[in-house]
């Protein structure tokens, strides 16, 4: 072999890049992560739940990372986690140093085209969901009955009222799929700034039933609510829950699946609640080197059974939270996003309003 | 209920509980003095550290410490310099800065950190005073309500206008119309986005205001070539003055912070409201209002009393239903859960002590912030007197920096230059910004809350007895203020037509 100038320079240009590359022997032998700092973006504002969810991951993990980064929390909010998704999937480096955790709708979002995602939800490298979220339609007893039969007829005599944040949230998505499968005469009533003031609103009298209520979050924060949390002066019953089965403890409330009167309504209740149980997803951006991937999907998965973590989770009340696997992810994003083309426009359609 | 009050605050001055209110109170000092450093963010960045004390007082003795005296604080630079410490705390420049520009630094501070203490105080005691009536009264302001009493702020544009009615009125108006700027709730409809997401959640506070009120000072600072106080007329004694102006002006300093309460109390109205609605009440309250905007010394008591005083009326909803006020709040919210507290009735029965420690906090963190305030403030006051050049870079940092800790977007920075620019022509044509501000604050509010009102009662909540009261209160005042305008307008018009008779 001639070893000419040319051969030269592009022998060094190799072992240049295969020194700089992350996933490289030389990172091998030394941890990649080893001195470095992850920024983790949350897409929600500092104090939403999946904000403090994400904190107290990022407290545990970098136990879990060998190398022991140090994780850094950043809040970028704005459109509903649109923001956070265009940035890591246009603008963040595909080196594992830039990770996020952004509230469902990723894959919604991508489904339905919505015209201000510049991302594909697949392409995405999905690191694990922290908890999958089982929601539910819940009414004032004194409005809608013991259940959703009682509420059916109730409604028709007098209009229930369901209040949401918008008209395009995803609870309002499951109240206007629940109308359109059993006829349940709903009005919504728009403009509250989250779940909380939308109990407030209950309890007011302003509303009468709200449908995305996670159950988890019920258990820990509204048990005078419920009498199957042992409440003697229950104040809701539970109409709907969305999830894939019945949640054992709510063995006895159909789930929006269960309500679909065709397979066009059953696929689009389906891609509502896939999104419902990505509630808490990670993601790094496209393009990430599998080993690093592979490296935040492991660390991921150790943190969540971490038992410092575990203890911390209870006190801060996330009693039976179910995590899932990255690959899990990203089989489920595939789903929604290869829902059929129908479905997908009636989706948009439900979301929009339109 | 008093041995619940004495367990209370043994608990908060108890070691190592008093230990986490200093060092809790030292960030908080540090983060709401320097503009940039947002305090919600620091809050958030500190709630992990809930997970470690366990102790729920201790906990809250560090988080809530913290927070409330970032709140007092706040105000310290938009006196001095013209830049919001907070978001929230921009109304007190409006008469604080051209006090400043007086020599009268020292003054606007003593007035703004006492009326903050005895506000801060009001605050806590009407806490505690409502934890019996706490869940009646936040289920008794429904929407309807709570749409009334916004319509009654916007009625302060008038009042905030009173150089030109018409300049302030149409002023407020372009304030309505801009926050009209963001997705429409119930259709989702994507209003004047310009297809960016940074303006789907509508137009942030801080960089607004950072802009229209530090970015034309700074202009004028640098034209002037001076320092940012013109004449030297006092240095620390007028501290004293200020404090004695709290007093003198007493009951003014009470009604603006209950108005600090109440619109902190309603939650999702966000922390600059209140300041700017004292402000106007301040004005409003004055019988001559040409005095504001110059350096009037009430126009410092009302936004300082608010600014702290909401501190307790956000912590009503928060403790008796476990839906925060604000972001502050929630962060705060997150806390109750770690340290294995869920807040709703049982926060106003099993856990009264710890509710009751909440009002003890907030007292003692008010006096410590203002006691440590004061002892500092002759050597802040000194740094109005530097030669304007020296200070400028630092300036320009600060407000750039407060301005991207609103959402952490390089948009934030474009939209204080926007604003910047509309605030010096403003102060150029003789438009008045306050009247701006208010119709930005309320505007999306006052939509909001009309959405509800009608999607949840038709048209019948026009009929409901609070909104009637209101309705009449409303015309009332409106009636009352025409009338007196009117009448001054005669008044003038004769006087001058004495005038050129003699």
């Amino acid at each position: 072999m001639k070893w000419t100038s040319k051969t030269l320079m592009l022998a060094a240009a190799v072992w240049i890049l295969q020194g700089s590359m992350p996933g490289s022997a030389e990172a091998q032998a030394k941890p990649y992560y080893e001195g470095k700092t992850i920024l983790v973006i949350v897409g929600s504002g500092p104090g939403a739940g999946n904000d403090i969810r994400t904190r107290l991951f990022a407290r545990h993990a970098a136990r879990h990372i060998p190398g022991k980064p140090q994780l850094v929390v950043q809040n970028r909010s704005g459109g509903g986690g649109l923001r956070a998704r265009n940035y890591l999937y246009n603008i963040a480096k595909p080196d594992g140093l830039t990770i996020a955790e952004i509230i469902r709708g990723t894959g919604l979002q991508h489904a339905i085209n919505e015209p201000a995602a510049r991302f594909k939800a697949d392409k995405f490298n999905w690191i694990g969901n922290l908890t999958t979220a089982t929601a539910t339609c819940v009414g004032r007893i004194d409005r809608v009955g013991a259940n959703l039969e009682d509420a059916i007829k109730r409604s028709k005599k007098t209009q229930l009222r369901e209040g949401e944040t918008s008209g395009n949230s995803t609870g309002a998505a499951i109240g206007k799929m629940l109308k359109g499968f059993n006829g349940i005469n709903t009005t919504l009533v728009v403009g509250y700034q989250g779940g909380a003031p939308i109990d407030l609103a209950m309890e007011k009298g302003e509303v009468d039933m709200r449908c995305g209520f996670v159950w988890s979050s019920a258990k820990t924060r509204k048990k005078h609510w419920f009498k199957r949390l042992g409440s003697d002066k229950p104040f809701v019953s539970l109409l709907v829950q969305v999830a894939t089965e019945r949640h054992p403890e709510l063995s006895d409330v159909p789930t929006l699946i269960e309500l679909a009167p065709d397979q066009e309504s059953k696929d689009v209740a389906e891609m509502l609640t896939l999104t419902y149980r990505n509630a808490y997803p990670m993601l790094a951006p496209p393009g990430t080197p599998d080993n690093i991937v592979k490296i935040l999907r492991d660390a991921f998965w150790a943190t969540v059974h971490d038992p410092q973590y575990l203890a911390d989770a209870k006190k801060i009340g996330y009693l039976d939270d179910e995590p899932l696997k990255g690959d899990d992810v990203q089989k489920l994003i595939k789903k929604i996003v290869s829902s059929p083309e129908k479905s997908r426009k009636l989706m948009a359609k439900i979301v929009s309003g339109k | 209920m008093i041995e619940a009050a004495t367990s209370g605050l043994l608990q908060v001055l108890s070691w190592p509980a008093f230990g986490f209110l200093l060092l809790g109170g030292a960030i908080g000092f540090v983060v709401g003095i320097l503009p940039g450093l947002g305090g919600l963010t620091t809050l958030a960045l500190m709630l992990p550290f809930a997970y470690t004390i366990q102790e729920p007082i201790a906990a809250f003795c560090f988080l809530l410490g913290m927070h409330a005296i970032t709140g007092t604080t706040g105000d310290i630079t938009s006196i001095l310099f013209g830049i919001p410490g907070e978001g929230t705390s921009a109304a007190t420049i409006m008469d604080g800065y051209p006090m400043t520009k007086k020599g009268q630094a020292g003054r606007a501070l003593g007035a703004a950190l006492s009326s903050s203490l005895v506000a801060g105080l009001e605050g806590a005691i009407i806490l505690a005073i409502s934890i019996p009536i706490m869940r009646p009264l936040v289920l008794f302001f429904g929407a309807p309500e709570l749409f009334m009493l916004t319509i009654l702020g916007i009625t302060f544009l008038a009042t905030l206008s009173s150089a030109s009615l018409s300049k302030g009125v149409l002023a407020g108006g372009i304030g309505l119309a801009i926050s009209a700027v963001g997705i429409e709730d119930h259709t989702g409809t994507l209003r004047y986005t310009m297809s960016t997401i940074y303006l789907w959640e509508g137009l942030s506070l801080a960089p607004v205001v950072v802009g229209l009120f530090a970015i034309p000072e700074i202009v004028d600072l640098a034209v002037r070539g001076s320092s940012i106080a013109e004449s030297k007329v006092e240095r620390i004694s007028g501290v004293l003055e200020g404090v004695k102006d709290t007093f003198r002006h007493f009951w003014l300093t009470m009604r603006c912070g209950m108005i600090g309460v109440m619109v902190g109390a309603v939650p999702g109205v966000g922390g600059g409201v209140s300041q700017w609605m004292a402000y106007a009440h301040a004005v409003q309250s004055s019988k001559d209002k040409r005095r504001f905007g110059t350096g009037a010394v009430e126009g410092v008591l009302g936004p300082g009393a608010a600014n702290n005083s909401k501190e307790g009326g956000n912590l009503i909803p928060t403790v008796a239903f476990g839906v925060p006020g604000t972001t502050g709040m929630a962060i705060l919210l997150g806390a109750f859960l770690i340290v294995g507290l869920t807040p709703g009735p049982d926060m106003l029965t099993k856990h009264l002590d710890v509710t009751l420690a909440m009002v003890w906090i907030l007292v003692i963190s008010n006096i410590l912030a203002a006691g440590v305030a004061f002892l500092f403030l002759s050597q802040l006051v000194k740094l109005t007197f530097v030669r304007g050049n020296l200070l400028i870079p630092f300036l320009v940092v600060f407000v750039f920096l407060g301005a991207f800790s609103a959402n952490n977007h390089f948009a934030d920075i474009v939209v204080a230059c926007v604003f910047g620019v509309l605030g010096y022509f403003m102060v150029l044509f003789g438009w008045p910004r306050a009247p701006f501000v208010l119709g930005l604050v309320l505007g999306r509010l006052a939509e909001r809350y009309l959405g509800i009102s009608l999607g949840a009662y038709g048209t019948s909540w026009l009929i409901h007895p609070p909104v009637l009261v209101m309705i009449v209160i409303l015309l009332g005042s409106v009636s009352y203020s025409v009338y007196k305008r009117v009448s001054t307008g005669n008044r003038t018009i004769e006087g001058r037509a004495e005038q050129d008779e003699l």
